[in-house]
């Protein structure tokens, strides 16, 4: 009698026990865009409010919204916005994600400052960026050899750049490779037939940006969505937040987060 | 309780020993684990002669060869570098410096031997590469050629050091025989004593050509990065070891990108393994011939 | 500033409804910009988060409408229209007939592997082999009849159980030569279905069928059978093919009391099992193998018939079954098809052809199909059927049988026109 008094006193404890030190806990998955942004904010709440317990994983869009349907997440991290056919799989589970903009992530095309060209059409930097332009003067520039450099292909903005400027469709297999936005810059810094593309944040005198289609990359016309290549970064939730899921949320929104989103080169919203 | 302590010695060594063997079983096991599923989806056939690697699209492409041209190439450029570097640097040292000379050149080399390749894919790709674009009018400095200098530049000390003791054991009898029938100094040199030390020189060689082909941070920094199967020097290039590099951290596990390159591992593995049997076979057929028993 | 940003919102929620609106709003936010109303940052919010909203109400509305019953519950039936012409040589008038039948039927799932079927359906008898209703009696009210009642397990995703009265003979039959496509039997059924890959199939299935339950005696009729079979479907899908081999295990039959529903000899049908005179219980066992096979092929280009249409589609069936443990235990049908593999849009058609030859002790006279000789066992004789597409869900099809006894020699022909309507 005693022992079997013990153990349920014990298992009553560590349910009681157990229960405030999960309450905090928050689980993040999915994009690795949004993941650099996730991370700095998780790190900087958690200092904020030492009871909040905030993880944050990868996996990619698709795997942290079919997390957040499948409530094994309780943010997914989104470098796109929800499929129709996720919104329908979550009303079958009695879901309801929730999109909260956390961010927009534009992407410069950037060349060596000597290089005479103002801007360049969507389909000149496609052609470019995929093989079928391999020199300058096709462009209109003087008669030089193209360098492109790219990302490695695990890279978001590699990801970022193939859907919204080349619709998907392959990097030419002669581009050089860097594995940072930083390294990309550098590069076309050195080299007069370079052009890359990087993050806004990444953007310096070191280098010159484009326009596409003749509207200039900044944060005015990455927010009022007429440069091309840009797209929202989102948090998804279940239905409207509450707790401490709210109070990260908030916490990314707020000036200060936004200010990290902005340190990691996206375009804040404040 | 002298023997109880002896014999815990003893085992403590022989584990210690052992952990070495384990550790290679280990890693010969994991990767043919690990790399065996790719070939459920992928034909050998296809992945060792297929010339597009492009394993993040849709349908993904597994095709090695511009990775093992890469390689190939790399590793050839640094050979036609550390070579004449390495075996000259050794003849120089053993046959011609004086002990002065001696002094000053053995620490440099050595201490080379021991610059991180880190240290040299910055180097390269700060120094290096920005110089030779604007001295050869290239492009762009980040393709196969700087690496292959850099490359060279790194397996030197190993393929100096090597020939060094090859040269080393050629007994002193061979050449105060050749000296004797009279033969001069560059006679000697290039008749007896490099044909003596000559399968030494060939395991240095070869050591070195392991060296290059196994070098990770500089390819990756330096060679471009572009997978295409080179057609001239200066074109970029993607060696096996920067595609795994840079590749690992984000292929999902369990995928078929993850296997592939482990496949890729396997492919290099065997080919260093290859090498070094092959230095091993070399080396010892040379200590037998001087003389040296096993 | 947050308070404006509200008035904002609910005004932006009324634009929200229409995905036309999109520009205007776009429109909106870019004046509140440039006149400073909004900063680029919450206009962006607001652009991206009124999608979004719009996304989600679409999402909702399509799916949060249905009751949780609607989900549990699938529906189905059909109602089939007869006329039909009977001319048998054993009657002396020939007989005009119409006739409808209705079968309604509700799958419901249990839990994620079990479903449990229901059917209901008409018929003027408890016969087994028929659902028809003749319109008939100045009107009365005709009678519904619980048609089946099963329970299905799905155990993994390669074998499924069923026990209950089951809906159509738990085994393949590309014919309804040895078993009326109306037959509902009582048993367990196991079916194991293992797809190696997309063209192939292996498939066994298994079971127990419960003949009859006499309170009287102990030894109660029942049949058990196994069926290994393959189906090979080619890379195109054009071609596919399905073989099987079924064995019939009688227990009881030899020597026990004859079944019911056999041919009525009113009608002019005949019963043709041997039966032991003196007893009137059957004089063999039943035990047979019975092979079949089903062969379709979808041709690469339509072949145009003057005034009859497109044949897309030929396709070959036959089967064979020998009773092993009874003399006369012999038939066989072959057949051919062509027109549409499958008769789903009006214009559409299908024509059947099969002869048969079943001798008297070949099957139970209970099972085969009712529509040829009353169902009787040693007969033979052709049938064709032609079916065609008047709407989706609608069809008309026309049967014609012509049988004649392998005994006496006399002939019935039986026309059949329907209309079929699916629900």
């Amino acid at each position: 009698m005693k022992i079997k008094m013990n153990g349920i006193t014990a298992a009553l404890l560590a349910a009681v026990l157990a229960a405030p030190a999960s309450a905090g806990k928050i689980v993040m998955e999915g994009s690795t865009t949004v993941l650099p942004i996730a991370q700095k904010a998780a790190e900087a709440y958690m200092k904020r409010s030492p009871g909040a317990e905030i993880v944050v994983r990868g996996g990619g869009s698709g795997v942290g919204l079919a997390s957040l349907i499948d409530g094994t997440c309780g943010i997914a991290n989104a470098s796109r916005a929800i499929k129709s056919s996720e919104l329908d799989k979550a009303a079958k589970k009695k879901r309801a994600p929730k999109a909260h903009m956390v961010a927009m992530d534009g992407l410069s095309v950037i060349v060596h400052p000597s290089n005479g060209l103002k801007g360049l059409s969507l389909a000149q930097i496609r052609d470019i960026f995929t093989g079928r332009i391999s020199n300058w003067s096709k462009v209109g520039g003087p008669d030089m050899k193209i360098v492109a450099v790219s990302r490695d292909s695990a890279s978001g903005t590699f990801e970022a750049f193939g859907e919204l400027a080349l619709e998907k469709k392959r990097v030419r297999p002669d581009a050089i490779v860097q594995a940072s936005n930083q390294g990309v810059a550098s590069v076309v810094a050195r080299t007069p037939g370079a052009i890359g593309y990087v993050g806004l944040g990444y953007l310096s005198e070191s280098v010159k940006a484009l326009e596409v289609n003749g509207i200039m990359p900044s944060r005015q016309t990455v927010l009022s969505n007429k440069y091309p290549i840009s797209r929202p970064l989102f948090m998804y939730t279940d239905g409207v937040p509450q707790g401490d899921i709210k109070g990260f949320i908030d916490f990314v929104k707020s000036a200060e987060g936004q200010k990290l989103a902005e340190e990691e080169g996206f375009v804040g919203l404040r | 309780m002298r023997c109880r302590k002896e014999k815990l010695i003893r085992y403590g060594f022989t584990a210690a020993a052992f952990t070495a063997l384990v550790f290679l079983v280990g890693i010969v096991a994991v990767l043919f684990t690990e790399a065996l599923p790719l070939f459920r989806k992928v034909r050998v056939a296809d992945f060792l002669f297929g010339r597009v690697w492009y394993p993040t699209g849709e349908p993904a492409d597994f095709g090695i060869l511009p990775l093992i041209a890469g390689s190939f190439w790399v590793t050839l450029g640094a050979l036609l570098v550390c070579v004449p570097l390495g075996v000259g640097s050794a003849l120089y040292l053993n046959e011609l410096a004086g002990p002065k000379q001696k002094a000053v050149l053995k620490p440099a080399v050595e201490i080379l031997a021991g610059v991180p390749s880190i240290v040299y894919g910055f180097f390269g790709m700060v120094v290096i590469a920005p110089l030779l674009q604007d001295l050869l009018g290239l492009p762009i400095g980040l393709c196969a050629f700087t690496a292959s200098l850099i490359l060279g530049l790194m397996a030197t000390p190993t393929v100096a050091s090597v020939a060094e003791d090859a040269l080393g054991f050629v007994p002193r009898s061979f050449r105060e025989a050749s000296f004797a029938l009279g033969a001069d100094r560059w006679r000697t040199l290039t008749k007896v004593v490099i044909p003596a030390a000559g399968s030494g020189i060939s395991t240095a060689i070869i050591l070195g050509m392991s060296r290059a082909i196994g070098e990770t941070m500089t390819v990756l920094m330096v060679a471009g990065g572009a997978a295409i199967i080179p057609a001239s020097a200066f074109d970029p290039v993607r060696p096996m070891t920067s595609a795994i590099a840079a590749e690992m951290g984000e292929a999902p596990v369990g995928g078929e990108h993850y296997h592939a390159l482990f496949a890729i591992a396997l492919v290099l593995f065997l080919v260093t393994f290859v090498f070094n049997i092959a230095a091993e076979l070399i080396s010892r057929r040379f200590r037998l011939k001087l003389g040296h028993a096993r | 500033m947050k308070g404006l940003k509200f008035v904002l919102a609910a005004a932006l929620a009324v634009f929200s409804a229409s995905a036309a609106k999109a520009g205007e709003l776009d429109l909106l936010l870019d004046k509140m910009v440039e006149k400073g109303v909004l900063n680029g940052g919450e206009a962006q919010e607001i652009r991206i988060g009124t999608r979004e909203e719009v996304k989600s109400e679409i999402s909702r509305g399509a799916n949060l409408s249905l009751p949780s019953w609607m989900q549990v519950f699938k529906f189905k039936g059909d109602l089939r229209l007869r006329y039909q012409y009977n001319h048998n040589e054993n009657k002396k008038y020939s007989q005009h007939r119409s006739r409808y039948r209705l079968r309604f039927g509700a799958d419901a799932l249990v839990t994620d592997r079990f479903t449990v079927s229901m059917g209901l359906g008409s018929g003027s008898s408890t016969d087994s082999r028929s659902t028809n209703q003749t319109m008939t009696a100045n009107f009365t009210k005709k009678s519904i009849w619980i048609d089946y009642a099963f329970a299905d397990y799905t155990a993994t995703d390669w074998l499924s159980l069923a026990g209950g009265r089951m809906k159509g003979v738990p085994f393949w039959s590309p014919t309804d030569m040895a078993w009326d496509n109306d037959i509902n039997p009582e048993g367990a059924a196991a079916r194991v279905s293992y797809k190696p890959d997309a063209s192939k199939e292996f498939f066994l299935n298994g079971g127990f069928l419960l003949l009859n339950e006499d309170v009287a005696i102990s030894t109660d009729p029942y049949m058990m059978y196994g069926q290994p079979g393959f189906t090979l479907v080619s890379a195109d899908s054009s071609l596919d093919m399905k073989v099987a081999a079924a064995y019939y295990g009688y227990g009881h039959v030899r020597h026990g009391n004859q079944l019911s529903n056999r041919p009525s000899t009113s009608e002019g049908y005949q019963n043709a099992n041997t039966t032991a005179t003196a007893a009137q219980v059957y004089e063999y066992g039943y035990d047979a193998l019975h092979p079949s096979l089903e062969v379709n092929y979808t041709l690469p280009s339509q072949v145009a018939i003057p005034y009859l249409g497109n044949i897309a589609f030929v396709g070959a069936f036959g089967e064979y079954i020998k009773n092993i443990s009874a003399p006369r235990g012999r038939g066989w049908i072959a057949g051919v098809k062509f027109g549409q593999r499958a008769v789903t849009e009006p214009g559409q058609w299908q024509l059947r052809y099969s002869l048969r030859r079943l001798e008297k002790n070949a099957v139970l006279d209970c099972y085969p199909d009712s529509d040829f000789y009353g169902g009787s066992t040693g007969v033979r004789g052709h049938r064709a059927t032609l079916s065609v597409g008047l709407a989706r869900n609608v069809t008309v099809d026309s049967n014609y049988f012509h049988a004649k006894s392998l005994s006496s020699n006399r002939r019935e022909q039986l026309v059949q026109a329907d209309l079929n309507f699916k629900f």
